[in-house]
């Protein structure tokens, strides 16, 4: 028996339908691979089935079992090639009727209930599940964007048509014919094959269609970022950086206009920096506004929105999409019947960085116009790369910011240094120490000693009020005059007014300073001291073992014109020390709030005032730093001091 | 954050307010010198970070209160003195201005006037804001333009307040601060 099958096997069509069988089953389920759905291995299943129905047929040669089994067959191919489409009814009646005469076919063959019952008739009961296998996918080509439904779409035709073929072979020729077996089978299974080759075509073209998606994104993003790049020159402007930007997401989104809001700095709420095209608003314009496109426009411009108010308020502070495809989609402000203030098709994206959201991009067609999925998918990338090139230019205008504050306390800084003398004239008899130390940004301390004939000279120490670069020039203002005139034998008191006189009411900046004036004889000790709203200057006595305050008061240069300055005149003997300093030193100020104060000079001067002129500056320095620690230094310190020899 | 009422600030009397804490201040004294309130007003103003936006507009305020306090306070008498303590940061400005002056006297009067002033301009009544333009106290001369202290107390924002002897203002003024961009909601 078996003996004979295999002969017959090999004699017949079944070695030719079990090869052809077990190439699809081979086909499906490589191809299973290339897809997510499913449906491939359905069909290596279906292609299973119809090796054991031929193997059967094969032992059990009954027209019964191989209608009932071609039933089957037609059952499963309608139900794989439709199920995707979610049809209901559609689905099962043409599968129950099927599965019914089925079950019917086989019942009879078993126990011969109705044995007059007309096979071919209940065979032809298979054209129902291969007319709904063509109608289903026919009657949902709008839903055919899965590869499953595609593939049931582009085949439905030419494989209903060959399967309608193969069943009218199979009713005129009967199961048994060995033309039918030879021929139509082996061909119906080759149909089957085909569909293969339609799956492969299918995702080929995806491929494609994908590959040609992301080309087209990576040429918008480039032109993205070469547009907003564009905009970073040497002068940068944030507005040419949003324009460009608006105008590449508008043209790469085929909007009829769009605009740019950024989030306000200081205000909850977001505002429109910049417009592209015609953008129909979806809030509501007001009454009063002429609906001119200018006037439109430019009302679009300025809008402001705070955060949560109307669609795009909400974009801001959500971080949520919008996207209305078409008119009616989401509901917007009615402004009127003209189309171009209509807006029909909107999208607005937000502009996200690092969890912030930034602002948003929001581009609109007029009208009917309407946008697709693929317009809305690029907007989201153009605004996934746009927020980060507007974050970099913010980062860029705050470092230039900065920059600018840094460069002119630079210069500042500059300017100061190079007033200050290089070297402290010597004097027979007298000796000299110095310091100055600057606080960032601020620059306004000035000293110096002018050598003004071989036992005379001018101490100076004076302060400008104000900072920067405007109390620099101060600085040279003063310096420059202080040595124009020091050549004179006048009196200090003289020497400053004089340097007021040339301050004064001259320039329109403001230019008030403190200046203290001592000028020396080293010869005699003769020591004369005048002040213009400074500090006093201290005075170590050596034979006491005190100090001494001198104070004089007045006011400061570049307040009054005609002001008068008076002179006290002291001497020096040897081993005294003179100390003069601006407000810096006595008012800086320690982690507990308290001012390092004169008494604290005065007590150096006690403790060193038998070290060089040179290292008792270097003690206030340090004692001054240990003062302080860690605490920010608010002003300029600057000391200078004098030593008699004598 | 924002305080968008309307209502009018009072300038308050607390000698216990926390404005009047002077830990960590800097600290500078002047003479009741007129023609110096502008250079004692660039000395305090020096050490505000280059950084304020507003550093005029803070100077301005700043001269305004010392000349109060020269002109009303101490009378112009140059013996008196200004004592003034002072902090500033990119986000605040915080000062206290004390004068030996007898304190000023017409608070009450003041904040009176500065309410129905309000009210009248609330309620858009234009014509009898007329008379409420600028306050003027016994004391004002003709080139007091009396409308500094509606200003200050717009201006410093975090508190207006006198001590009980009236002859000593703490002020202080918050610097809005730049915000870069909304906080995404996280999702829980």
């Amino acid at each position: 028996m078996v003996w004979e099958i295999i002969a017959s096997a090999s004699s017949g069509s079944l070695l030719v339908k079990l090869a052809l069988s077990t190439v699809l089953i081979a086909a499906f389920l490589f191809l299973r691979k290339r897809e997510t759905e499913g449906s491939m291995g359905g069909y290596a299943i279906l292609a299973g089935l119809l090796v054991l129905r031929d193997l059967g047929f094969a032992f059990l040669p009954s027209p019964d079992f191989y209608v009932a089994s071609e039933l089957a067959v037609f059952g499963l191919l309608l139900y794989l090639a439709t199920y995707t489409f979610q049809v209901a009814w559609a689905l099962w009646v043409p599968l129950s009727i099927d599965a019914c005469a089925a079950l019917l076919v086989a019942f009879n063959a078993s126990f011969r209930f109705a044995p007059a019952l007309p096979l071919a008739a209940v065979h032809a009961v298979a054209a129902i599940p291969i007319a709904a296998l063509v109608l289903i996918p026919l009657a949902k080509r709008a839903d055919a964007d899965t590869t499953a439904r595609e593939l049931s779409l582009a085949s439905a035709l030419p494989f209903g048509l060959g399967s309608l073929a193969y069943l009218a072979a199979g009713l005129a020729l009967g199961p048994a014919s060995p033309v039918y077996q030879g021929i139509a089978v082996p061909l119906f299974y080759g149909l089957i094959f085909s569909l293969g080759f339609f799956f492969v075509d299918i995702t080929q073209s995806q491929l494609v269609s994908a590959v040609e998606y992301y080309e087209e994104s990576i040429d918008s993003l480039y032109d993205l970022l070469s547009a907003t790049g564009g905009a970073i020159k040497p002068a940068f402007v944030m507005q040419d950086v949003l324009d460009s930007m608006v105008r590449a997401v508008v043209e790469r989104s085929g909007a009829d206009g769009g605009i740019i809001l950024l989030a306000d700095e200081f205000e909850e709420s977001v505002s429109v920096r910049a417009l592209s095209g015609t953008y129909p608003p979806p809030f509501k314009l007001p009454e009063s506004l002429p609906k001119n496109e200018e006037r439109v426009s430019a009302f679009v411009r300025h809008s402001r929105f705070k955060l949560g108010e109307g669609i795009l308020g909400e974009v801001a502070q959500t971080g949520k999409h919008v996207f209305s495809s078409a008119a009616g989609d989401v509901q917007m402000a009615d402004n009127g019947d003209e189309v171009w203030l209509s807006a029909g098709a909107l999208i607005a994206v937000p502009l996200i960085v690092q969890d912030r959201i930034i602002g948003a991009i929001s581009v609109a067609k007029t009208g009917e116009g309407s946008f697709t999925e693929r317009d809305f998918d690029r907007c989201k990338l153009l605004a996934n790369f746009g927020s980060i090139a507007v974050a970099n230019s913010f980062s860029y205008l705050e470092a230039a910011e900065r920059s600018d504050i840094e460069r002119e306390a630079a210069i500042a800084e500059n300017i100061q240094r190079s007033l200050a003398p290089q070297k402290l004239p010597e004097l027979p008899g007298m000796s000299f120490g110095a310091f100055t130390s600057p606080a960032r940004g601020v620059c306004s301390d000035f000293y110096d000693v002018i050598q003004t004939g071989p036992s005379r000279a001018i101490l100076a120490v004076g302060d400008v009020a104000g900072k920067g670069v405007a109390a620099s020039l101060v600085l040279v203002m003063v310096s420059s005059i202080l040595h124009l005139i020091t050549n004179s034998a006048k009196e200090v008191a003289v020497l400053l007014q004089w340097v007021n006189r040339g301050v004064t009411g001259k320039v329109d900046i403001d230019h008030y300073a403190t200046l203290g004036l001592v000028s020396v004889d080293s010869r005699t000790g003769e020591i004369e001291f005048s002040n213009a709203g400074h500090q006093p200057v201290i005075v170590y006595r050596q034979d006491a073992d005190e100090i001494e305050t001198i104070d004089m008061k007045s006011i400061p240069i570049g307040v009054d014109r005609g002001t008068p300055y008076a002179s006290k005149r002291l001497g020096l003997k040897g081993g005294d020390v003179l100390v003069m300093y601006t407000d810096g030193i006595i008012e800086a100020m320690n982690a507990q709030g308290k001012q390092f104060g004169r008494k604290n000079l005065g007590n150096i001067l006690q403790r060193d005032h038998s070290l060089s002129a040179r290292e008792i500056a270097q003690r206030i320095r340090d004692d001054l730093l240990d003062f302080v620690g860690s605490s920010h230094q608010h002003d300029d310190q600057t000391v200078l001091v004098m030593k008699s020899k004598r | 954050m924002r305080d968008n009422s309307t209502a009018p600030k009072p300038i308050q009397v607390d000698e216990n307010s926390p404005l009047f804490d002077k830990t960590g201040m800097l600290h500078k004294e002047f003479p009741s010198d007129f023609r110096q309130i502008r250079y004692f007003t660039l000395l305090i103003v020096q050490s505000a970070p280059p950084d304020i936006k507003e550093i005029n507009l803070l100077e301005q305020q700043i001269s305004e209160i010392i000349k109060n306090a020269v002109k009303h306070g101490n009378k112009c008498n140059v013996e008196k003195k200004v004592r003034i303590w002072y902090s500033f940061s990119s986000e605040h400005a915080h000062l206290i201005v004390e004068d030996e002056g007898s304190g000023f006297k017409d608070l009450e009067k003041w904040n009176d006037f500065n309410k129905k002033r309000q009210k009248l301009l609330e309620g858009q009544d234009y014509e009898a804001l007329a008379d409420f333009v600028s306050y003027r106290g016994a004391a004002a001369d003709e080139n007091d333009g009396g409308n500094a202290l509606f200003a200050a107390v717009e201006y410093w924002s975090g508190g207006f307040v006198f001590n009980s002897k009236r002859n000593c203002v703490a002020m202080l003024k918050r610097f809005p601060q730049k915000r870069k961009g909304v906080e995404l909601e996280s999702e829980a």
